[in-house]
């Protein structure tokens, strides 16, 4: 069963990784990155896994625990891959209004 | 004193709210830069008392190492921290008079970044390590997308597309490295993945090592880096080359050096590794400076270079190469934001041919330039040289002969194109009317070129500083010992 989530894990993060060198258009790139960073999300909260363990409050004659610290890990990366997606969807309708496409291969003013 | 470290942390953040508040119109650019003078002060004071023990750490909340967060410096952290303080302070001096608009978001946002370049040398977690670069990252973005010209905007989303991806790998190495070892703590996790599998060790050491290329921008990821920072404003530029990649590769350094210790990298050839993609950057981004019209773009492909000299001294591994590499990356850092500075004001449009007839217009500017660009290009009496001789002297002793040929040959490339420039400015060009400067540019710019010019001359007060630091790096048992006592 584990070795099903890890092989799951890899296999999504590089489906994003490949989908990012391969695609086009910005909000599938945007999508892509999106699926890398949920990959990495399911390899953290798989880590706060026990088998049998409960919630992580300390309760009387309850002795395991899944692990709080690595769910915290993947509140935090939530919180900055949303940030950071918020910012790429802005800038995306800014390259939009200045570029009047979403094609990545027409982003090409800056060249040398 | 080590409540100091937390003060240093965040004051970049309470300065960056509060300039949105706008109480009493505060004038945003004297207000970060008081702030940033605190933050030096800060760190004068914290170095001052540091006599006493080598390292300072701070427990966060007071968990100890085990449960919480640690904050703790060394010799080496406060260098770099310096360095931070010394390039923000420069670039909000330089900024205040570049008629940028909206400037209480671009000050907050410039605080929020040397905050987030602050948290990276401070902290000893390898997860708020990611944090901070995030933080850094996501700032730096938001800057060079700031004229929100089409430019700019190109710039950053090629930028985060690069840099996004770089730091997945790094979160993916950080929490494989604490499903080995059940710690994120940089020293509580090492003893177990010392002992862990070699194919895991290998895993998360090439995790890091390209997580990070990325956000330093070496060879084979260097796109992006040439992209955002032609298209960031000047000032920006400085800021970015002049401390996110330093700090970038300080904190590859130290994390690797901390988790694994140099004898079990020397095993999987790393320093090997990283020397040769050192070596093919300081050859890829001198091709590339030549024949480049816009003079920002070859700054920072000059700048990639200088990172590769900077690479092939951290990974020698011994005394010289190290405290060549720290003493390159304060020069390198202080040279090439003097550049971007020089590219702000003496440029229209940022065209190297306007650079034509410049010094009949303002000679002092020609000659600061000049300074400047014989520095990066090392040659003596000027700061460059010294740190360049030593990388060079390091890569020798450790046998790395075809290296430090290279940096001696490389030397002569950065010369054969910043010399065209130099003609370009004694030619004479149609328009002599003069070029006048804002005061305090000027002034930024004359500093940069007086410490560079210093820092030679007092070179025997500098190396035992810089000694210290590398000693920290390589030889960090101290900086362990203080972590494990806090429990």
């Amino acid at each position: 069963m584990d070795l099903v989530i890890y092989l799951t894990v890899a296999g999504l993060f590089f489906l994003g990784a490949y989908g990012l060198m391969t695609q086009r258009n910005l909000i599938k790139l945007i999508i892509c990155l999106n699926v890398m960073e949920a990959a990495l999300l399911l390899f953290l909260v798989r880590l706060s896994h026990r088998t049998g363990g409960t919630f992580p409050i300390i309760q009387s004659g309850v002795w395991l625990y899944t692990d709080p610290v690595s769910q915290a890990l993947s509140l935090t990366a939530i919180v900055i891959g949303a940030s950071t997606t918020a910012l790429l969807l802005a800038l995306s309708v800014l390259v939009y209004r200045a570029y009047g496409t979403l094609d990545v291969r027409e982003l090409r003013r800056l060249r040398g | 004193m080590s409540e100091l470290l937390v003060f240093i942390l965040i004051y970049p953040l309470l300065f960056a709210v509060a300039v949105q508040t706008r109480v009493g119109k505060i004038r945003p650019y004297e207000f970060g830069i008081s702030g940033i003078i605190t933050g030096i002060l800060a760190l004068i004071l914290l170095s001052i008392t540091h006599g006493q023990g080598d390292v300072i750490a701070y427990p966060m909340g007071g968990w100890g190492y085990l449960k919480g967060i640690v904050i703790a410096v060394d010799h080496l952290s406060l260098l770099m921290a310096g360095l931070i303080q010394c390039i923000g302070l420069l670039t909000l001096l330089f900024s205040s008079k570049q008629s940028i608009e909206k400037p209480h978001i671009y000050v907050s946002l410039v605080l929020l970044c040397i905050m987030g370049l602050n948290g990276i040398v401070l902290t000893a977690d390898l997860f708020n390590l990611f944090v901070f670069l995030e933080l850094a990252s996501l700032v730096s973005y938001a800057l060079v997308a700031y004229t929100k010209e089409a430019e700019g905007l190109e710039g950053a989303f090629k930028y985060v597309l690069m840099s996004f991806g770089g730091s997945m790998l790094i979160l993916w190495a950080t929490a494989l490295v604490y499903a080995i070892s059940g710690s994120l703590n940089i020293v509580g996790a090492a003893e177990a993945l010392r002992q862990a599998p070699h194919f895991l060790q290998i895993t998360i050491v090439a995790m890091y090592v390209s997580g990070f290329s990325v956000k330093v921008g070496l060879f084979p990821v260097h796109a992006w880096k040439a992209d955002a920072y032609t298209a960031a404003r000047a000032p920006v530029g400085a800021l970015l080359s002049g401390a996110s990649s330093k700090v970038a590769i300080y904190a590859l350094f130290r994390v690797l050096s901390l988790l694994f210790g140099w004898s079990i990298l020397s095993g999987m050839n790393l320093g090997v590794v990283l020397a040769t993609l050192g070596l093919v950057s300081i050859l890829i981004g001198h091709m590339l400076a030549f024949g480049q019209s816009k003079l920002k773009r070859l700054l920072t492909y000059s700048s990639i270079a200088h990172i590769g000299y900077i690479l092939i001294g951290l990974s020698v591994f011994n005394l010289l190469g190290t405290v060549g590499a720290l003493f390159h990356m304060v020069n390198h850092g202080l040279l090439k934001a003097g550049l971007f500075y020089f590219a702000a004001v003496a440029t229209e449009d940022d065209e190297i041919l306007s650079l034509k007839g410049l010094f009949r217009r303002s000679p002092s500017l020609a000659i600061c330039f000049v300074v400047m660009a014989l520095g990066m290009a090392g040659v003596p009496p000027l700061n460059g040289f010294l740190s360049k001789w030593l990388i060079v002297m390091g890569a020798m002793e450790a046998g790395f002969y075809l290296h430090a040929a290279v940096i001696v040959i490389a030397g002569l490339m950065a010369l054969l194109y910043y010399v065209p420039l130099v003609q370009l400015m004694f030619t004479p060009s149609d328009e002599t009317q003069a070029l006048v400067l804002e005061r305090s540019q000027m002034g930024v710019i004359q500093t940069v070129v007086a410490i560079s010019v210093v820092l030679f001359f007092v070179a025997n007060w500098v190396f035992p500083v810089l000694q210290e630091a590398a000693s920290n790096l390589m030889y960090p048992d101290s900086y362990i010992d203080t972590i494990f006592n806090l429990n």
